[in-house]
């Protein structure tokens, strides 16, 4: 997925003066995220805050008129762990709801920076969809990934990198990550990583064979977490390689982050 | 045009292979964690989840029987079972659920050796197996296998499966098969599943074999035969 990250302030604003001894600062970035979604199935991830976060109005405005083209042709799964986990929305220009998806629910349906989605694009060609929103700063702690079981989620902010080493979710042995290589990538499909503080391979994961040591992301993409619910666990970064409490896991990935 | 056709062809098999449903070749998965034992002072192969194993059985080992690998070593007769590199382990699957464990076949890709690593909890495991592209296992794209793991002793890599391992009368023995039903995919309905642990999988331990011998018995038979046979002369 190519994303072009503009983060375009560093900005400003509420200068409300109580008095003129003290005067408050907001400091917030906001800015905009292209990702791409090519033919085939991928994970995409909205990292990008805004007042109204569900599907809809998210892409509303880039549903395309004709009907029959772009997001007309994609189709996205909103995970839950359970039994027939996912939810179909269905853009759709000439849908028969107020919103233009076939589903109501869509306007109900959130994709917070954190959580992810899969998506089936029938087009031939890349769909490029645009967020725009505020980058989230200060601590943060990703409420999508619980546990026990399967969580499909983003990092809470737009960083590519390693998801362990440079996003800050500790590496818990056995548990698993699950990455998505579109059908556009030169090994498609699946690539599970197990952590496994004692590998052979040099990080503290059992790899798949010719891809990255540690699991990896681009902007815009998420993953799938699976976690094994135990009282402690051996973890690494940023937690230094020692066993740690998860004391479950809705509070498992947390960091600090700041623009600044 | 041959070649058109040839290329066509194995285009198609390469689909073909991405199409089949993967697991996740690993015995330390957070919910499928099992272990791999010598074989007891009896020589008898025995089967069961302990209390180290996820999911957690009260299995106890017969005597005799330790953890294969976790250590490095010699390789080589006597067996040295704390010798990662003397073992091998291998998946055997089979398409579809509730198959025998006699018509499960090898699956080329899922192969690996025993751990050497000294730490204690990776005793009786192997280092996992994780193929990119993965092939899977044939013929399951449907979704589902039974599967079972099996083990034996390699003999310095030379003794490459466990049909060898049986004719050549070394350890060797092979899990419970169990039904996995949630095999990954590549594309999938409504979306593609991720590949699958080895769910169900309990702990196993070797068995020995010995030359087969006839009995007392039929030794004393033979020796009558042959005492009378040269009596009549």
């Amino acid at each position: 997925m190519r994303t072009k990250t503009l983060l375009l302030s560093g900005v400003v604003a509420a200068l409300t003066s109580a008095s003129l001894m003290a005067q408050v600062y907001s400091l917030n970035a906001v800015g905009y995220i292209n990702v791409t979604i090519p033919p085939g199935f991928s994970i995409v991830a909205n990292q990008l805050n805004t007042t109204n976060n569900n599907i809809s109005p998210l892409l509303d405005s880039q549903i395309n008129p004709d009907g029959v083209s772009g997001l007309n042709l994609c189709t996205f799964y909103k995970f839950a762990n359970g039994p027939g986990p996912y939810t179909t929305l269905q853009p759709d220009f000439f849908s028969v709801n107020t919103i233009p998806w076939d589903q109501a629910y869509a306007s109900n349906t959130t994709l917070n920076p954190g959580e992810a989605m899969f998506v089936k694009n029938l087009n031939t060609t890349n769909v490029v969809v645009t967020f725009v929103g505020t980058v989230l700063q200060g601590s943060l702690t990703n409420t999508a990934l619980v546990g026990p079981g399967f969580s499909l989620v983003s990092s809470l902010v737009p960083q590519a990198g390693r998801v362990d080493v440079d996003l800050g979710l500790p590496e818990v042995d056995t548990d698993n990550v699950y990455i998505y290589n579109p059908s556009t990538a030169t090994v498609p499909g699946w690539q599970t990583y197990t952590g496994d503080e004692f590998s052979t391979q040099g990080q503290p994961w059992d790899s798949p064979t010719g891809q990255p040591l540690n699991p990896t992301v681009v902007v815009g993409q998420g993953f799938f977490y699976h976690a094994f619910e135990t009282g402690s666990a051996i973890g690494n970064a940023p937690n230094g390689g020692t066993t740690y409490t998860t004391g479950g896991y809705s509070a498992l990935w947390t960091r600090t982050f700041n623009v600044n | 045009m041959k070649k058109t056709l040839l290329i066509g062809l194995f285009s198609a098999m390469a689909l073909g292979a991405y199409a089949q449903g993967t697991i996740n070749f690993n015995d330390r998965a957070g919910d499928a964690t099992f272990h791999i034992y010598s074989p007891q002072t009896s020589g008898v192969a025995q089967n069961g989840s302990t209390a180290t194993d996820v999911p957690a059985g009260s299995f106890v080992f017969g005597s005799g029987s330790v953890l294969i690998g976790g250590s490095s070593g010699a390789a080589g007769l006597p067996v040295n079972y704390g010798f990662g590199n003397n073992f091998t382990a291998q998946l055997y699957a089979a398409p579809g659920t509730g198959d025998a464990a006699s018509s499960l076949l090898p699956v080329t890709q899922y192969v690996a050796l025993f751990r050497q690593t000294p730490q204690a909890v990776l005793a009786g495991t192997f280092i996992p197996a994780t193929p990119s592209p993965d092939a899977g296992i044939p013929n399951t794209s449907g979704g589902s296998a039974t599967v079972a793991v099996a083990a034996w002793y390699n003999a310095g890599g030379t003794i490459t499966s466990l049909a060898e391992a049986e004719a050549d009368l070394v350890p060797w023995g092979e899990s419970l098969p169990v039904n996995l039903t949630a095999l990954g995919t590549v594309t999938g309905t409504p979306v593609p599943n991720p590949a699958e642990d080895l769910v169900g999988i309990q702990s196993f331990s070797l068995q020995t074999q010995t030359i087969p011998e006839p009995s007392t018995i039929a030794l004393c038979v033979l020796g009558a035969g042959a005492f009378l046979a040269r009596r009549k002369k």
